[in-house]
Order: structure tokens, then C-alpha cells, then sequence
């Protein structure tokens, strides 16, 4: 195999690391304020995770039964195959065409060279889940509960076929999408109306970018033992609304960002380009949250408990948008600025809920201003 | 040592290529010896830069055929590869990454442990080293082509593919550049194959050139020809062409 | 008069620690052409990437008709159009929607009239609905002025615009600049070609290394830098210069083949007819002979050359 360090594209991994490496260290304020804001999410993380797991791994859960448990285990290993499958393709279709494609590289090379990307990218996620089974297998009582078991082995297997499997692009899915994409921009041209369009070439976008239906399947996790056969459908739908919610943000904001980039020639007026979305964004955003609503209603909740709840969605999706537009020039740091509006948020439920709307405001107000500048 | 030299460094016999319904290539025919530095002219949309991928396996193609240096291009792809250079197009350049880190990726590429010295060297004459620290996302046009010039250079390979690498050069960096050509081509017998509209650089660069239209070979000077219209007027290669364009059937 | 665009102490160094800018202070007036001349990588991309906001500069300040570039840079930007250098416009189809859409992209209301005027003015009306990759090179650069025209600046940045052209729309493009002038427009264009800003500028700016070494009227620098040399290729070799053309400044090169003289191009005479009359006089034949206009290099070197000079 020609996995030496020349190896032209992990030298350029290399160097892309190492230049974001010299880049933390020039804004040493901002690396410390993000790693803060990473430790405080990860103690939040702890501390729901905790109670959670044991009532997962309580004796008498279906999750102690075998085959529910191997179900999950095959769901994990689905996701991360997904996941990897995906990122492979991307790369091989930019290794098609970009500037090394000319170059004298042994036929291997860029299919080792993808495999490695993707494979140490599997390896971490493997290291995540295995790291978080660990915490769950000291908290559980049993010696070896059957749902770790299988978490544990769906794990590996995922990553095991997501480190052997050569990144193949599949030819005729990546000239539909791109036929759909030029469809899509020559509609926007022939409405001449200008950005308000550009929102429209979200729809295709969306179709391009890995869904993360996968997901939903873990939800079955939570669903209390006592649910009733009847809940499951309307469980499904709302969990479906919420993951839906999550991938909208993902389209929207690598649209955005690519959108950006060639508007960018344009001395342009940031929330004009920014307004474009809007409607797209609202439309979605509200018939998702209100399916979310309206299931957690017919599930049981109380009519003030889910509206609440779906105002709170809704708001989350604005926020994260929000998130996104003040990061339009330093893209990296949008997780970063979302986990701080998570923290806050969270801190101030736990402290004095009242204030939510007004603490939720600040947050937006913020993040707008950020991004107008 | 008593490695084969062949004296042809490009032989493109019947390439045809065509998108869709659209045909390209209808059927070209090119050489180049070694030595030759030859000129690919032709109006805007005559397929030149489809000739060019298709020359650097960029393109596939059927029916026809590609051989660098005696090599079939279909046949052992990676042998005839190391036998060109290809300057990539300027915008395809890694954004996050220097100069210097692009070249050194492109000399691993090629098999070098390093960039070689006399690539840093080009980069000096071609007045590019004040940005080879900074991140090609902040060059200008100008700056990213001669970094595209130097990956096509990198590791002296025996034939030179570039298209339309003259386009944003000031002239300074344009005259070392045609210096640098030459040189490799009199001195080192390398082949170059250089597409181009600008046909005022044509007389006092080229020692070859050939009219590609409508998907074919048209006409091709050689060196006696051009060698003759570098004394006349800076304006008698272009005349030359439009003729031979006029004369064209086809066209 | 006052000026449209005043920039004063502006630079620009990156965290790499190159100085891409070093501070320039330059007042541009109403109504003029001014060129900026300097070789690639000389910081021209990056002074015009400043003013129009692509690119945040390290110190100083820039004023578009008063309104400073990011304090007040909604009305700054809306003031001006920027025809980059790359030619960056796949996504829209025809001439008549990529103008339309950039009229969009500044906020500024529908004006079909406007765009049509524009589109004419650039002789574009004809093909506002062929798509653009059918047009030639030349036309796809006006459809970049047109996209840069829509929403009416004051201030046009044109980046190279004659970058890979060939001569004959290089004319037309001098042309077209020149009637943007006459409409009102500031032009402020960036090349690398002496007989382009020559051509066109009403003032022109030389950069290199970062630096604006000097700003000067053009007809100044001209007359400082205008000289040519005229070539002769001479039939038999001469071994020294006969006293009869002591009156030219001519040097013998080449051993004896070449014989070159060095005129003034503002000169209103310059001496050539005197000059080839007196050799055919003399008997001295040439089988060529071809004139060379002081190149940019020419003008670097004359110009660090005066600066050493200065210092000394």
C-alpha cells in the first residue's frame, strides 16, 4: 500500500492541520473561550447522560432482550457505514477533477489516500461511542448489559466495512444531483427577482448532503417501556420532525456558505443575501415544529406544555440560523457559537425559566448584529 | 545510461471526443518532437482546452489514441503521466494551503522527497516568492497562474502541457516564463504543448503551431514559417491564422 | 473639487507577516481614469480588495464620497462596482437576468429601463438572451462591467480588465472605459501593461512590492519615461560610428550589427526622417529596423533608480 507520509493528499490533511494548528495559536483568547464553552458542554452532556443511561440499562427494559439489542447494534453499524460511505464519495468526486488529477499517482494512491481520510474519521467516532459505553458500562449493574454488548460490536463492524470500503463515487447520482442544481439556478435566473430566490436552490441542495434519518432508529431508545403499540407511530413522526429539523440547518448553512463564496466577488449587503432564506427557512421551520407540536399533543401532553415545547423548537431553529449568519466569515467556529447559545440556554431553564424569552432574545439580537458587521 | 530516449514526446492519432450529442473532437491528429515548442491556437470554443484534458487523461475519450513519449496514455496511465507536466487551472488550487505547501504536495506527487530548488528559483524569477508563505485563497489571478505554472514545471518531466498559462502575466513574469520555456526546450530537448488565443506571443515564443477548428487539425506552421514572421510585423502570424480560418471549409 | 475616494495610511499585513500593502495615501477625484500599474503580486488586487470590502485592511481609512468604508459601509459599497478579474458567472444564464440579478443583490428596486440602458451602452442589448457561455471572451467581460453597472455606482473597479484579451477588444475595451468616463463614472482600473494605462488613464499610480512608489499625471510620467529606442539591423557591420550622425544619440551593438537610437517620444520632433535620410546618404543599408517602447521594467528600473539616487 502507498501509505507513505508523501502520499500527496495526507501531506495536504497535514498541512491543512497544521494550519489550523498555527491559526488557534495566533487567537489564543478565542481557543480558550471555545474550549470553555466545549467543557462546559460536555459536563451538561455528563450529567443528562447519566440519568439516562440507567433507565436504558435498568433489568427489564426490551434493550436487555437480545434481539431488540442486536437491532440497535445493526442500526449503529448502518449510521456509521452512512456516514463514511458518503464522505468517500465526495472525496472521489473531487479527486476527479481538482489539481492533482493529472499528476503521475499510482492507481491506488487517491483510493488509499480516501480510505485513510475516511477511516481515521470512522476511528474516531468508534473511539466517541466506545468511550461513551465505557462511562454507560460503569454506571450499569449488570456485568455486561446486552445493549452495551451490541453497541460495542455494531461499532466496530460499522467501522471495520467503513475502513475497508474503497470510497467509489456512484456516477449517475452525482450528475442527477447536478443537473437538478443547474435546474434550480436557471430557475432562480429566470425569475430575475433577484436573492429572494436563492432559497429556492435549497431543495435540491438538501437531496445532495447525508440525511441523518439514520438517527432516528436510536430514538426507539428512548421511548419508555410502557409505551403503548398506538404511540409508536406518532413517537416516530416526532422524532422524524426533529431530526428533519437538525438536517435543515446542515442544508441550509452549507448552502449558505457556498452561496457566500461566489457572492462574495459582490460588494454585498450581508443580510440581503442572508434574507434570501428566510422564507424557505419559516415555511420549513414552522410545519416541522407544529408536527412536532401536534404529536407530543395527541401523545398526551398538555395542550400549554406542547405548544411551549413547540415555540422552544422553532426558536432553537432561529437560533442556530442566527448561529450560522454571525460565523459567515469564520465558519469553523458555528458549532462553537451553538453550543454557547445551548449552554446558556440551558443554564438559564435550569436557573430561572421565566427569563428564557428574554435570555433567547439577547442571544439572537447578538448573533444579528455579529453578522451584519 | 542507456535509457531510451524517443524522440516523439506527444502522438494523438484520431482522437475523437464528444459531450452528449455535442461533438468536440472530431478526428486530431498532433505530434511533437522533441524539442518543439508548439502552439495549439484556435478561436474561442475550437475544443482547445478539451484537447488538453483529454491530452492529461482528464477526459476520457474513444476512439483514439494518446501516447506520451511512446507511452499509451489509455495503457499505463501512471508511466506516461511521469512523462508530463500538466499546469492545472489556476481556480482548482488548494485555498487553505501556501505556495509552498501546494508545491511541496505536487513534488510529493511526483515522486520528489522535496520541492527542488530550482522550482523555488522559477518562483523568484517569476517575481511570485513574496506570497509563497501567504494562502492561495488571498492571491490575484495573476499570482495563482504562475503557482499553476510552477506545479506544471515541478520535477523537469520531458513534455509540458499548458493552457493558456500566458493569460494575466505581466509582461516581466511572461518573459521569464517564455525564457524558462525555451530554455527547457533548446538546452534539455523538452516538448511543450501550449494552448493559447493571445497569437501576439505566437512568433517570438513558438517554434511550431497548429490551427485547431471544428473539432480538427487545420493547418499547422512550422518553424521556418514562424521563424520567418518573427522579423516581420508583430501583426503577420495573426493574419496568417485568420486566413487559414477563412480558407477552412468547415468553417 | 473634491475627492470621490480618499484613502489615507492604508495597509494591509497578514498574520503570515507579509506586508501586502505598505500605508498608501492617494485621493482620487471625480471623474477621472486613474490606472494602477505594477506587476502581478504587487498588491494591486489586494488595495482594490480593501476598498470594496472583500478583504478587512490592517490599518488606515477609506472614504467613498465621505462615507467611510465600514463604519458607514452600506451607502460606501452601494457607491461602488467591482469587475473582478476572475469572470465568475456560470450560474446565471443571460446577459439581461446576471444584470437584473445584480441589481437584486445590492437591494436596489427592479429598473428594466436602467438595465437596458446598460446592456445597450455595451452593445449587449443584441445578446441580453443568448446564454453567456456562448458568448466570446470580450463579451463575457462586458457582461461583468453590466453586472458591475446595475445598481448605478459612481465608482467603477475594473481588476485587469484586459487580462487575456486580444488586441482588437483590447481597443474596444480602452473605448468603453473611456465613455463610462463621459457618463459620469470613476474608473479606477488595475493592469500591467504601460501602453494600457498610457491609453487610458488620466492618472496613473505605479506599485510594486506593496509599495505605491509614485502617483503622477500621466502626461508627466510619460515625459519622464517616454523614451523609445528604434533598432536598426545593419546590413554590413560598422566599426565606428561615422562623425555625419554625431547629432543623434546612437550607440553601435552587437559588434557593429546593431545600431540603436534612443528618442523622445513627447519630443514633437523626434529625429527618425533626418536620421534615415542622412544613413542612406552615407550609404549605410539596414535590413530591419523596429522600434521599442520603455517597458515596464524599463520604468522600475528608472524609477528605483531615481529613488537610489535621491537617497544618495
Amino acid at each position: 500500500m502507498a501509505l507513505s507520509p508523501t502520499n500527496p493528499d495526507l501531506l495536504v490533511r497535514d498541512f491543512l492541520r497544521h494550519n489550523r494548528w498555527s491559526q488557534w495559536r495566533a487567537r489564543t483568547a478565542e481557543t480558550a473561550f471555545s474550549a470553555l464553552a466545549l467543557l462546559v458542554f460536555a459536563g451538561f452532556a455528563l450529567w443528562v447522560g447519566d440519568s439516562l443511561w440507567t433507565r436504558l440499562l435498568a433489568p427489564g427494559t426490551p434493550w436487555a432482550r437480545p434481539l431488540p439489542a442486536a437491532l440497535v447494534g445493526v442500526a449503529t453499524a448502518f449510521a456509521i457505514v452512512a456516514r463514511a460511505r458518503s464522505r468517500g464519495q465526495g472525496l472521489a468526486r473531487v479527486h476527479a477533477s481538482d489539481w492533482l488529477a493529472a499528476m503521475p499517482l499510482p492507481a491506488g494512491a487517491r483510493r488509499n489516500a480516501r480510505a485513510r481520510l475516511v477511516g481515521s474519521d470512522a476511528a474516531l467516532w468508534l473511539l466517541g461511542v466506545w468511550l461513551t459505553l465505557a462511562w454507560a458500562w460503569l454506571r450499569a449493574d449488570q456485568s455486561a448489559p446486552v445493549l452495551v454488548v451490541a453497541l460495542a460490536l455494531g461499532s466496530l463492524g460499522g467501522s471495520a466495512i467503513a475502513w475497508l470500503m474503497p470510497g467509489a463515487p456512484s456516477e449517475p447520482a452525482a450528475e442527477r444531483i447536478q443537473r437538478r442544481e443547474r435546474a434550480s439556478a436557471v430557475a432562480i435566473a429566470a425569475g430575475t427577482q433577484g436573492l429572494r430566490l436563492l432559497g429556492a436552490a435549497l431543495e435540491p441542495a438538501a437531496a445532495r448532503l447525508p440525511r441523518s434519518a439514520p438517527w432516528v432508529a436510536f430514538a426507539f431508545l428512548l421511548f419508555p417501556q410502557s409505551t403503548p403499540l398506538i404511540a409508536v407511530p406518532g413517537l416516530v413522526l416526532l422524532f422524524t420532525a426533529l431530526t428533519l429539523s437538525l438536517d435543515l440547518i446542515g442544508h441550509w448553512h452549507v448552502r449558505y456558505l457556498a452561496d457566500q463564496a461566489w457572492l462574495d466577488a459582490q460588494p454585498l449587503l450581508p443580510r440581503h443575501l442572508f434574507r434570501a432564506y428566510l422564507p424557505y427557512l419559516t415555511r420549513r421551520t414552522l410545519v416541522l415544529s407544529l408536527i412536532f407540536g401536534a404529536c407530543l399533543h395527541v401523545l398526551g401532553a398538555p395542550l400549554l406544555f406542547a405548544l411551549a415545547l413547540t415555540v422552544m423548537l422553532a426558536a432553537a431553529v432561529a437560533d442556530a440560523v442566527l448561529c450560522g449568519f454571525a460565523t459567515r466569515r469564520a465558519p469553523g467556529r458555528f458549532p462553537m457559537l451553538l453550543i454557547l447559545h445551548g449552554v446558556i440556554v440551558v443554564a438559564t431553564t435550569q436557573v430561572l425559566p421565566p427569563a428564557l424569552p428574554l435570555v433567547w432574545l439577547g442571544c439572537a439580537l447578538t448573533a444579528w448584529r455579529q453578522g451584519n458587521r | 545510461m542507456n535509457r531510451v530516449h524517443p524522440e516523439t514526446l506527444l502522438q494523438v492519432e484520431d482522437l475523437h471526443l464528444s459531450f452528449g450529442a455535442n461533438a468536440v473532437l472530431r478526428g486530431v491528429d498532433l505530434a511533437i518532437v522533441r524539442g518543439q515548442l508548439l502552439g495549439l491556437v484556435g478561436p474561442n470554443g475550437s475544443g482547445k482546452t478539451s484537447l488538453i484534458r483529454a491530452v492529461t487523461g482528464l477526459l476520457p475519450v474513444a476512439p483514439g489514441q494518446v501516447r506520451i513519449a511512446g507511452i499509451d496514455l489509455a495503457v499505463d496511465p501512471l508511466a506516461a503521466r511521469r512523462q508530463f507536466g500538466f499546469a492545472p487551472d489556476p481556480t482548482r488550487l488548494p485555498p487553505a494551503l501556501s505556495g509552498r505547501q501546494a508545491l511541496s504536495v505536487a513534488a510529493a506527487a511526483r515522486g520528489l522527497d522535496t520541492t527542488p530548488a530550482s522550482t523555488l528559483e522559477l518562483a523568484e524569477r517569476l517575481g511570485a516568492s513574496r506570497w509563497i508563505d501567504q494562502r492561495i485563497e488571498t492571491y490575484s489571478l495573476g499570482t495563482r497562474q504562475k503557482y499553476a505554472i510552477l506545479i506544471g514545471l515541478i520535477g523537469d518531466p520531458p513534455l509540458l502541457v499548458l493552457d493558456e498559462v500566458m493569460n494575466g502575466l505581466d509582461p516581466i513574469s511572461s518573459h521569464e516564463l517564455k525564457l524558462e520555456l525555451i530554455e527547457r526546450c533548446e538546452r534539455r530537448h523538452c516538448g511543450v504543448l501550449l494552448a493559447t488565443h493571445g497569437l501576439e506571443i505566437a512568433p517570438t515564443l513558438l517554434t511550431d503551431a497548429a490551427l485547431l477548428h471544428e473539432g480538427r487539425i487545420r493547418h499547422r506552421w512550422g518553424s521556418v514559417e514562424l521563424g520567418h514572421w518573427r522579423h516581420a510585423d508583430p501583426g503577420a502570424f495573426e493574419r496568417a491564422v485568420v486566413a487559414a480560418l477563412r480558407s477552412d471549409p468547415a468553417g | 473639487m473634491t475627492a470621490i475616494l480618499q484613502i489615507s495610511n492604508l495597509s494591509k499585513t497578514y498574520a503570515s507577516g507579509l506586508q501586502a500593502l505598505k500605508p498608501v495615501n492617494l485621493d482620487i477625484q471625480r471623474g477621472e481614469i486613474f490606472a494602477l500599474l505594477g506587476p502581478n503580486g504587487a498588491g494591486k488586487t489586494t488595495l482594490i480588495s480593501v476598498i470594496c470590502g472583500l478583504v478587512r485592511a490592517t490599518t488606515g481609512s477609506v472614504l467613498v464620497d465621505g462615507h467611510d468604508i465600514q463604519r458607514d459601509y452600506r451607502s460606501a459599497r452601494s457607491l461602488i462596482g467591482l469587475v473582478p478579474q476572475e469572470l465568475a458567472t456560470e450560474m446565471f444564464e443571460t446577459p439581461l437576468a446576471t444584470a437584473a440579478f445584480s441589481r437584486g443583490l445590492f437591494g436596489r428596486p427592479p429598473d428594466p429601463a436602467l438595465i437596458e440602458r446598460v446592456l445597450r451602452g455595451l452593445t449587449l442589448w443584441d445578446k441580453r438572451k443568448d446564454r453567456i457561455q456562448t458568448l466570446s471572451g470580450g463579451m463575457k467581460r462586458r457582461v461583468m462591467i453590466a453586472k458591475a453597472l446595475a445598481h448605478e455606482p459612481r465608482v467603477l473597479f475594473l481588476d485587469e480588465p484586459t487580462a487575456g484579451v486580444d488586441v482588437e477588444l483590447r481597443r474596444d475595451m480602452w473605448a468603453l472605459v473611456r465613455e463610462l468616463r463621459d457618463a459620469g463614472v470613476t474608473i479606477i482600473l488595475t493592469t500591467h501593461y504601460i501602453e494600457e494605462a498610457e491609453e487610458m488613464a488620466d492618472r496613473i499610480g505605479v506599485i510594486n512590492k506593496g509599495e505605491l512608489i509614485l502617483v503622477e499625471e500621466k502626461s508627466r510620467l510619460m515625459a519622464k519615461l517616454g523614451s523609445k529606442t528604434l533598432t536598426l539591423q545593419l546590413q554590413d557591420p560598422l566599426a565606428l560610428l561615422p562623425p555625419e550622425l554625431a547629432q543623434w544619440q546612437l550607440t553601435l551593438k552587437d559588434s557593429g550589427h546593431v545600431l540603436e537610437y534612443r528618442f523622445d517620444t513627447n519630443a514633437e520632433e523626434n529625429g527618425i526622417p533626418g536620421l534615415l535620410r542622412r544613413l542612406h546618404e552615407l550609404g549605410i543599408g539596414f535590413r530591419d529596423l523596429n522600434t521599442e517602447q520603455s517597458s515596464l521594467e524599463d520604468i522600475f528600473v528608472s524609477l528605483t533608480g531615481k529613488r537610489a539616487e535621491a537617497a544618495a
